[in-house]
């Protein structure tokens, strides 16, 4: 396998399980804690950061590589990338609006609570810090899209379960949440050291 | 002005952001492993609260309706960059202890959240009570996790030696899964103690 | 039609604001940060490399190619009385948890100066121990020709042998593109 067939296999891997964007990094808690409730929001939720994330990532690169570098503007990163997101939302959200009214009616409130996903940014950010080119910038944020899905569906299948158990009442809602969160982030901790 | 301490005390414990409204979640388990982290994180968040919720609450009646959001994002991030450029040439080593969770700040949700659900529709003073109620909340919260955290991960509290040479540290308290185990625990006895929230 | 020039204005007003508060705050940190950066990295070099008096950057070409897993990021030639007495080099490798940055200082006799971890994502309390001074000092005063091995020549660190051997890998990588510039005069 060449080099760079492997180099974007690692980043898949390292981005999706190793380095979970939620498990490991525990950036994009927020919507994880409150859209996680049943798996098919879960689904729901994650295909739209996914798709949210990736474009994202690319527009973000090419102004960070094309005018951002060449022009030392670099101090204007936070805002112009939050603004390039939350731009982006709007246009998902109309697209969505006319196109697939189902899908924009099951989403609600998902998709304007996208712009604040921490994830996003957060992967804006890293695309042009780690230095990867685009195609490795695609592949980078599909990855952490799926481990945040990922991540997201496994704690909503545990919350569908615990409905049925008894917990302790100080314990009901979120505390066994996070209690379960941290054994979900222990086992990822097994990941580790899969990448060399 | 009775409403002012209302707002300020609603920000610590009735509604306090991270163990009530579990909003600005990410920051608070990233950050919190060394006290000084905390404490900086705490300063920051405050800040930019503090400052966008004012300029936010100032700018209410002038501000159209339909770009608010944009509105909020443009100050939220100006007052972000400013903690951020700041601390780098100020603070380097906290800067990059803190990483990529001081640009974050701007999509805290309390920041964000904060400014639609109150700043824009409530005059200054009282955005300014609800801003410092929140910023202190977050930061008593955040810093009690970091004490947890570096006393039994490290022995130590702000880097001065705690416990005795021979506590090795657990582990557990440093990695992600120590830090959720920490909240779980701190949201039960909130509601222990204090009563409990509709979920 | 009112209503649009209402909101590009206000849109239009507070971008501006913020543009221009930024830009001076940027004028104003920007300094002092270029300052910081400088005086960190000259620190980490003479850290490495104690008997040089001053650090010049030489050019690295862009895709240069990885010896032992290790890429070069930047050369650096110590000086001492203007005379060049060796070069630390600026390292990544992949270490346990993720990207290792280290700084290699090698000597024109062909010893090892010291060696600095910069950047490291090795678990606390066991491979982070790689930035303790008991295990850098090892590295001082090793030959190039030394092999560099883990639980060899290299005292790894107990639970923590993949970082060791990151850290031993980095070296070999540093030694290696050593050997190739100190052919050139």
């Amino acid at each position: 396998m060449s080099g760079e067939l492997v180099m974007l296999l690692k980043i898949l891997v390292s981005a999706a399980f190793v380095d979970n964007i939620i498990l490991a990094r525990y950036i994009g808690l927020c919507p994880y804690i409150g859209m996680s409730s049943n798996v098919a929001n879960s689904v729901g939720m994650g295909m739209a950061v996914a798709f949210v994330m990736v474009l994202a990532s690319c527009v973000t690169w090419a102004l960070w590589n094309f005018v951002f570098l060449p022009l030392h503007l670099e101090y204007l990163r936070i805002m112009v990338f939050i603004l390039v997101i939350a731009v982006l939302v709007q246009l998902v959200e109309i697209l969505l609006k006319k196109n697939v009214p189902n899908l924009y009616r099951a989403m609600g409130i998902y998709l304007p609570l996208i712009t604040t996903n921490c994830a996003i940014l957060a992967v804006t950010f890293f695309g042009v810090d780690y230095g990867y080119s685009l195609l490795q910038v695609v592949v980078y944020s599909i990855s952490v899209a799926l481990g945040f899905t990922v991540a997201l569906v496994l704690l909503a299948g545990i919350r569908e379960r615990l409905r049925f158990s008894r917990v302790p009442s100080f314990y009901q809602g979120y505390p066994i949440v996070f209690i379960a969160t941290a054994l979900l982030a222990i086992a990822f901790l097994g990941f580790k050291g899969l990448v060399k | 002005m009775r409403e002012f301490w209302f707002y300020l005390k609603n920000g610590i414990i009735g509604e306090n952001p991270i163990l009530r409204l579990m909003i600005g979640l990410c920051s608070v388990l990233a950050v919190s492993v060394r006290v000084d982290n905390c404490l900086a994180m705490g300063a920051g968040v405050l800040f930019v609260l503090t400052c966008s919720s004012l300029v936010i609450s100032l700018l209410r009646n002038f501000v159209p309706r339909e770009v608010r959001i944009p509105i909020f994002i443009v100050v939220i991030s100006t007052f972000t960059t400013i903690v951020d450029l700041v601390m780098q040439a100020y603070l380097p080593s906290l800067s990059r202890a803190m990483g990529v969770f001081i640009p974050l700040i701007v999509v805290n949700c309390i920041i964000m959240g904060r400014a639609e659900a109150f700043a824009s529709r409530k005059p200054p003073l009282f955005a300014l009570a609800d801003a410092l109620g929140m910023g202190i909340g977050y930061t008593l919260v955040i810093t009690a996790i970091g004490v947890v955290r570096e006393i039994f991960g490290y022995g130590e509290l702000l880097s001065v030696r705690f416990l005795p040479a021979s506590f090795q540290g657990m582990m557990f308290m440093i990695l992600p899964p120590g830090a959720f185990f920490l909240i779980g625990i701190y949201i039960a006895l909130l509601n222990r103690f204090v009563g409990r929230v509709k979920q | 039609m009112k209503n649009i020039v209402r909101i590009g204005l206000a849109l239009a007003l507070v971008c501006l604001v913020a543009a221009v508060s930024l830009s001076a705050v940027n004028y104003l940190t920007k300094g002092e940060i270029e300052r910081r950066k400088a005086e960190e990295l000259a620190e980490s070099l003479k850290v490495v490399f104690p008997a040089a008096e001053r650090f010049e950057e030489l050019p690295v070409p862009p895709d240069a190619p990885k010896r032992e897993g290790t890429s070069i990021l930047a050369v650096y030639e110590a000086l001492a009385q203007g005379q060049r007495s060796g070069y630390v080099f600026r390292v990544a490798t992949m270490g346990y948890g993720g990207k290792m940055v280290l700084l290699v200082g090698i000597g024109e006799d062909g010893t090892l100066k010291g060696i600095q971890v910069l950047e490291h994502q090795e678990t606390p309390g066991l491979g982070s121990n790689i930035t303790e001074e008991s295990f850098r000092s090892q590295f001082v005063g090793k030959s190039v020709d030394d092999p560099f091995e883990a639980k060899k020549d290299i005292q790894a660190i107990t639970g923590a042998t993949i970082s060791t051997r990151a850290v031993a890998s980095a070296c070999r990588g540093a030694i290696a593109y050593f050997k190739e510039v100190a052919k050139e005069p």
